[in-house]
C-alpha cells in the first residue's frame, strides 16, 4: 500500500490513459480494436516522446527550452541537404547531430554562462536558427523520398516484422536510458538538486554549470534525432518543421506530473503524458465527433490534471 | 584597289558596323519598373511553403522590370496584414501589394490613406471587393481565384473522375474556422452534399496545420472507423503532400481511395506519381507574386486600370505531373 502510495501519481495518469482508451473503444470498436491505429500511433507519438524526455530533464533541473522546433528544423535541413549532396544518410545523420548539439551548446552558453534567464534565450535562439533553417533552404521544401529505400530508413523508422515501427522501439530504449540516468545515476540526483535549489546544489559540490549546458546539448541532440526521425518518416523537410510540436510536448510533460518549479518529474509519467496527447485527437474523430473537440478535451484533460497535482502537491502560494 | 586602300576600306567598314552596332544597343528598351520601390507582404510565413512561390515570382518581375521590392511576412494573421500595411505606409513607397485576409473593412482606412498619399495599392490571393470597386480605376486589381469557385471546381472534377454515386461517403480535412480561406471546405461539403454523397468534415487543427506529420493517427483512425469512405478531399498543401504516408500507414494501396488536394509541392509530385494522390488544384501562385509586382509598375509608368485576373483551375493528375514536377522542385508550381 505504502508503494502504491509512493507511486499515486505515477497510477493516477495510467488509470486516465486506461481510461481514455476504454472510452474510444466503447465510442469507436472497429478502429480502437483494431492493430492498425495503434502502428499509426507508434509511428508519430514517438517524435513529441523524445523531445518531451529531453524537455523534462532540463525542466526538473529548472531550466527550459523554446528553441527546439528550431533547432528540429535547421538539423532537418542539415540532414536532408548533407544525404542529397553526399548520397550518405548516415552522414547527413551525423551532421544533424552536430548541428543539434552545436545548437544546445549554444543555448546552454548563453543561459548558464552569460546568465540569460533561460526562456529569454531560447526565445532569441528560437528566431536565429528558425531563420537559418529558413535562409539556407531559400524558403523550399525538400523532398526526400529516394531515402525510404535507404538502411538509415529501415533502422530508424522503418517497420520491424513490417509492422511495428522501430521509432517506437528507440523511443522506449532512450525513454529506459534517460529513466536509468534520472533515477540510477549520480546525474539524475545532481539534475533534482539544481532543481530544487541551485545554491544547496553548488554547496554540495554538483558542477552545475556543467551539468545544466550538458542538459542543453541532450535537448539539442534529442531535437535532432527527432527531426531526422520526422524527415524519414515522412520522406521530406519544410521550412516550417517543429513548430507544431511546441505546445503539445509542453503540455505531456505537465500531464505527465513534471514540475514547472523544478525538482520533480518522472520519465514515466512524460511518456505516458505524451500518449495521452497524441491519442487525443484520432480518438475524438474516430468517435464521430468533429475536430473542433479536440482544443477543448485537449484542455479539459490538461487543466484537470494538473489542478490535481497542484492540490495534491500543495503548490498554491500564499 | 591597292593593298593600302583596301586595308583602310576594312577598318573604315569594321567602324562602320561598330557604330551602327551600338547605335542599335542604344536603342534597347530600358526596364519599366528602374526607380520604382515595392512593399510586398507574402502573406504567409518565411519559408511558407505557398506563400514562398508567391514570393518567387515576385522576385522574378523585380529582376525583369528592374524594381525594387521589399518582402514582409504576415504567418496569415489578418491583424498582422493590417500592421505590415502600416508599416509599408510609412515607409512610402510607390506601391503596396497585400493579401486581403482581413476584408474590405479593416482595411480601408489605410487604403483610402495609401491612395491619398499617392501609394498604388494592389491585392492577391484573397480579393477586397469593395476596395477592387472603389480604385480599379486607380490601379488597385485582384490576382488570385475565388476560394469558393476553387473548392467548387476541384469537387465537381474530383465526382467526375472518381465517379462517386449518390449514397457514397466522401471525407473533407479543412480549415472551414478561416473566414475567407474557409470558403473553399465549405463549397466543397456544398457540392459533395449537392450530388447526395455523404460527407464527414474534418477540421485540421493547429498543431497538424503546421506540422503535417501529426495528421498519420487522425487519417488512419477515421478510415479504419469509416472503411466505406470512397474518396478525401483536403483543403491543405502541406498535408496534400503527405497524403503518401497517411495512407501508407492507414493500409491503404494507391488507388484504393481516391484523394483530391490544393498545391503542389515536390512530395505531392511523387504521390501523384504513385497513385497515392489523383488530382491537384493549384492557384499558381507564382503568377500572383509576378503579375502583382507587374501591375504596379504599369499603373506607377502608364496610368493602367487594376487588372482582375483568375490564376485558378490549374489542375495537376498522373498525366501532366512529368511536365510540372520538376518545377515543383524550383518554387515555381
Amino acid at each position: 500500500m505504502k508503494t502504491l502510495y509512493r507511486y499515486r501519481f505515477q497510477c493516477g495518469i495510467l488509470s486516465l490513459l486506461v481510461g481514455l482508451l476504454g472510452l474510444f473503444i466503447h465510442l469507436s470498436p472497429q478502429t480502437f480494436l483494431h492493430s492498425r491505429i495503434y502502428i499509426a500511433f507508434m509511428s508519430t507519438i514517438p517524435f513529441a516522446a523524445l523531445l518531451a524526455l529531453g524537455l523534462t530533464l532540463l525542466i526538473v533541473a529548472g531550466e527550459l527550452d523554446l528553441s527546439f522546433p528550431a533547432i528540429m528544423a535547421v538539423s532537418g535541413f542539415c540532414f536532408s541537404s548533407i544525404s542529397q549532396a553526399t548520397a550518405s544518410p548516415v552522414l547527413g545523420l551525423f551532421g544533424a547531430l552536430a548541428t543539434g548539439s552545436l545548437a544546445g551548446l549554444c543555448n546552454g552558453l548563453i543561459v548558464v554562462k552569460i546568465g540569460v534567464p533561460a526562456i529569454i534565450a531560447t526565445i532569441g535562439t528560437q528566431f536565429f536558427w528558425r531563420g537559418t533553417a529558413t535562409l539556407l533552404a531559400d524558403g523550399l521544401a525538400v523532398n526526400l523520398t529516394e531515402l525510404r529505400e535507404t538502411a538509415l530508413h529501415h533502422i530508424l523508422v522503418g517497420r520491424l516484422f513490417d509492422c511495428l515501427p522501430m521509432q517506437s522501439l528507440w523511443c522506449l530504449v532512450i525513454a529506459l536510458f534517460f529513466w536509468m540516468i534520472l533515477n540510477r545515476h549520480i546525474w539524475g540526483d545532481d539534475i533534482r538538486f539544481i532543481g530544487d535549489d541551485i545554491t544547496t546544489a553548488t554547496m554540495m559540490g554538483v558542477k552545475t554549470d556543467n551539468v545544466r549546458i550538458g542538459l542543453f546539448i541532450t535537448m539539442g541532440l534529442m531535437s535532432a534525432l527527432a527531426s531526422v526521425m520526422v524527415c524519414l518518416e515522412m520522406a521530406s523537410w519544410w521550412p516550417t518543421q517543429g513548430e507544431g510540436y511546441l505546445l503539445i510536448v509542453f503540455a505531456a510533460i505537465f500531464l505527465g506530473g513534471t514540475s514547472v518549479f523544478g525538482g520533480q518529474g518522472t520519465i514515466f509519467g512524460t511518456i505516458t503524458g505524451s500518449i495521452i496527447i497524441g491519442i487525443l485527437e484520432a480518438g475524438i474523430i474516430s468517435g464521430g465527433l468533429s475536430g473542433y473537440w479536440t482544443r477543448l478535451a485537449h484542455g479539459l484533460v490538461i487543466v484537470v490534471s494538473v489542478s490535481v497535482y497542484a492540490v495534491a502537491l500543495k503548490t498554491r502560494r500564499t | 584597289m591597292g593593298k593600302k586602300s583596301a586595308k583602310i576600306f576594312a577598318v573604315m567598314a569594321i567602324w562602320l558596323v561598330m557604330i551602327t552596332t551600338n547605335a542599335l544597343a542604344g536603342d534597347k528598351l530600358p526596364q519599366l519598373g528602374q526607380g520604382i520601390t515595392i512593399w510586398f507582404d507574402t502573406g504567409g510565413p518565411v519559408g511558407g511553403p505557398y506563400n514562398t512561390i508567391v514570393q518567387n515570382g515576385a522576385m522574378q518581375a523585380a529582376s525583369d522590370l528592374g524594381a525594387e521590392v521589399k518582402y514582409l511576412y504576415s504567418d496569415w494573421n489578418p491583424e498582422k496584414v493590417v500592421e505590415n500595411f502600416k508599416k509599408s505606409m510609412a515607409a512610402s513607397p510607390d506601391g503596396i501589394v497585400l493579401m486581403g485576409l482581413p476584408g474590405d473593412d479593416p482595411l480601408a482606412p489605410f487604403i483610402d490613406e495609401a491612395f491619398n498619399k499617392g501609394i498604388t495599392v494592389t491585392c492577391v490571393d484573397t480579393g477586397l471587393p469593395a476596395t477592387l470597386q472603389k480604385y480599379k480605376s486607380k490601379g488597385f486589381g485582384f490576382i488570385g481565384t475565388d476560394y469558393d469557385q476553387m473548392g467548387t471546381s476541384l469537387a465537381e472534377e474530383s465526382l467526375r473522375r472518381a465517379g462517386l454515386k449518390k449514397g457514397d461517403r466522401a471525407m473533407i480535412w479543412g480549415l472551414k474556422r478561416l473566414e475567407d480561406r474557409g470558403r473553399r471546405a465549405r463549397a466543397m461539403i456544398r457540392t459533395l452534399k449537392e450530388a447526395g454523397i455523404v460527407v464527414d468534415y474534418i477540421e485540421i487543427s493547429p498543431e497538424v496545420d503546421k506540422d503535417s506529420a501529426m495528421g498519420t493517427p487522425i487519417v488512419t483512425g477515421y478510415l479504419s472507423s469509416h472503411p466505406d469512405c470512397k474518396m478525401m478531399l483536403i483543403d491543405h498543401g502541406a498535408l496534400t503532400s503527405q497524403t503518401e504516408n497517411f495512407l501508407r500507414t492507414a493500409g491503404i494501396k494507391p488507388d484504393e481511395i481516391f484523394v483530391g488536394g490544393f498545391s503542389l509541392s515536390p512530395a505531392t509530385a511523387t504521390a501523384i506519381e504513385n497513385g497515392y494522390v489523383d488530382l491537384v488544384s493549384e492557384m499558381q501562385p507564382y503568377l500572383l507574386g509576378y503579375l502583382s509586382v507587374a501591375q504596379i509598375v504599369f499603373t506607377r509608368k502608364y496610368g493602367f486600370t487594376g487588372l482582375e485576373l483568375d490564376t485558378g483551375g490549374g489542375l495537376v493528375h498522373k498525366d501532366n505531373i512529368g511536365l510540372v514536377a520538376p518545377l515543383a522542385n524550383k518554387g515555381i508550381r
